[in-house]
């Protein structure tokens, strides 16, 4: 990695050429609205949280 | 086409009223009357005559497995198959997949179904089109995705179930579109170990069918554990069946009007009230409420999604291959990329949040209904759609309403509860608490013995 690193090849491992990240970029602006709004979301206190089985919570419960 | 259910189906053949090998050739006579303008079927099976004559012999010879037994389903192009090669919908080179059965074909084999045929999905099951598959009650139109073959297929009346896989509506989005039944379980009841994956978290196996009935005949052969799944529930399995035909008077449902009623086609609205109003005629007791965090929940599919896919094709990505993947997929699959750690373990984060708004719901509540999709089946090649009074992106729109229950694992059903003006069906969902697949369907079965919108054909 150079001193000036490529965050997008060099950090993010994404090596597309420079028209073609530009497009994969402009793609990506209206997800990435919808997952900035997820960033300001305050969840310090919530967790533990991180969840594979978002249904184990039930899973040892009698059915 | 007639197209007869699983359950009206099952006594013939244990009876040998029916053949399973006529049923078959009849199957492939439909197919090949009706599938070159449908283009729900991408390989059919070089031995489901002589899987059906091996069933046929069995039935005889009095060892009858229950009733799937000789009955003709199609499994979706991302389950593999030990006879059918899989695709997963992908032409691209240096990508293959191993003749081996999933769990889901394997026990759908032992419960003596012959799997007849691949149905089409959009590439590596993602989007919510299944090009170039048409919707059978409207050609010029998309059947959904990206199951949408399955959906085809079905509708279509060439089988009586096919096999879905539903990421954040796979198995419902086409279901409503196509107006047949189709059910999402609970995340871990039904193995997916041989499903060529999308999203670890988010990818659940299920069945389409004509009927609710068919739902629950299909779910019961396929739910329990699976150590190829390290997902899957070790739960027991319950007789889903003896959920049919119970009343609902004094069950408690949930109309959310936050999110699943924000941005619905004014036809839409119109049949799921009209619906609702149904099922409180039947005794049940509808309760408004909100689920305070929907609003945050696109974000967190898409972090997941994206990263999840992206991960499983890091190889492909590395190597080039996706240059060779479908323009919408590929943009995808590279934006993964552009999804943090601390987004996606954020998004997962955000699943807690939400899976406590739907737990705090559910104390009072034995189920949760509302539309499908805000919307009816739009014509391929369209990318917006008018939407209460509005433009909006088709993919924005589409699985909008069913994704929730993907973030949560939560099970949900869509059967169909009307058509609009256009005579495109539209879809009603019922969701559950986890594990609650039998209340689901209870009140599924409860709605479609009041209505006959199942025996309803699209003119082929």
């Amino acid at each position: 990695m150079s001193d000036s690193p490529d965050p997008f090849r060099d950090i993010l491992g994404l090596d597309l050429p420079p028209e073609r990240l530009a497009e994969v970029v402009r793609l990506y602006r209206k997800i990435l609205a919808e997952i900035n709004a997820l960033r300001a979301l305050d969840l310090t206190d919530v967790h533990p949280a991180v969840m594979f089985d978002p249904a184990s919570g039930w899973n040892e419960e009698a059915p | 086409m007639s197209a007869p259910s699983i359950a009206t189906l099952a006594p013939q053949l244990r009876a040998g009223t029916l053949s399973p090998v006529a049923l078959v050739e009849a199957a492939l006579d439909g197919i090949a009357r009706h599938d070159g303008a449908l283009q729900s079927f991408v390989h059919i099976s070089a031995t489901a005559r002589t899987d059906a004559e091996e069933a046929a012999r069995d039935i005889r010879a009095g060892q009858y497995r229950g009733p799937l037994h000789g009955v003709p389903i199609a499994i979706k192009d991302n389950y593999l198959t030990r006879d059918m090669p899989t695709t997963a919908g992908t032409s691209a080179p240096g990508i293959a997949f191993p003749m081996v059965d999933s769990t889901v074909a394997a026990r759908l084999r032992a419960a003596g179904a012959i799997l007849i045929g691949k149905t089409r999905t959009h590439e590596f099951a993602w989007g919510t089109v299944t090009p170039p598959t048409a919707n059978p009650w409207d050609k010029a139109r998309v059947p959904g995705g990206s199951s949408g073959g399955s959906g085809a297929a079905v509708a279509a009346g060439l089988v009586a179930a096919a096999m879905g896989s539903d990421t954040g509506g796979s198995i419902r989005i086409p279901a409503s579109l196509c107006g047949v039944v189709g059910l999402k379980a609970t995340f871990g009841r039904v193995s997916r170990a041989g499903v060529v994956p999308h999203s670890w978290s988010l990818d659940h196996a299920g069945p389409l069918t004509r009927s609710v009935a068919d739902a629950a005949l299909m779910l019961g052969v396929l739910a329990g554990a699976d150590p190829g799944d390290p997902a899957c529930s070790r739960r027991p399995v319950p007789d889903y069946g003896s959920a049919l035909g119970a009343p609902i008077a004094g069950l408690r449902l949930g109309v959310c009007r936050n999110h699943f009623f924000a941005r619905n086609q004014p036809d839409v609205e119109v049949a799921i009230q009209q619906a609702i109003r149904d099922l409180a005629a039947a005794g049940a007791v509808i309760r408004e409420i909100t689920i305070p965090n929907l609003d945050h929940a696109l974000g967190a599919i898409f972090a997941v999604e994206l990263a999840s896919s992206t991960a499983y094709h890091d190889v492909s990505l590395r190597a080039g291959r996706v240059q060779h993947f479908t323009p919408d997929v590929r943009a995808l699959v590279e934006m993964g990329r552009l999804v943090t750690g601390p987004d996606y373990l954020k998004a997962e984060q955000f699943r807690r949040v939400l899976m406590d708004d739907f737990r705090r719901a559910f104390a009072e509540l034995d189920a949760i209904v509302g539309p499908t999709m805000p919307l009816t089946a739009w014509r391929k090649g369209e990318w917006e759609v008018a939407v209460a009074g509005g433009a909006e992106s088709v993919l924005a729109a589409s699985w909008r309403l069913t994704y929730p229950y993907n973030l949560t694992g939560l099970p949900a059903i869509s059967i169909p509860c009307g058509f609009d003006r256009s005579g495109l069906p539209i879809g009603l969902q019922i969701a559950g608490e986890p594990f609650a697949e039998a209340m689901v369907l209870r009140v599924a079965d409860a709605y479609e013995r009041r209505h006959d919108w199942a025996a309803r054909l699209p003119p082929l």
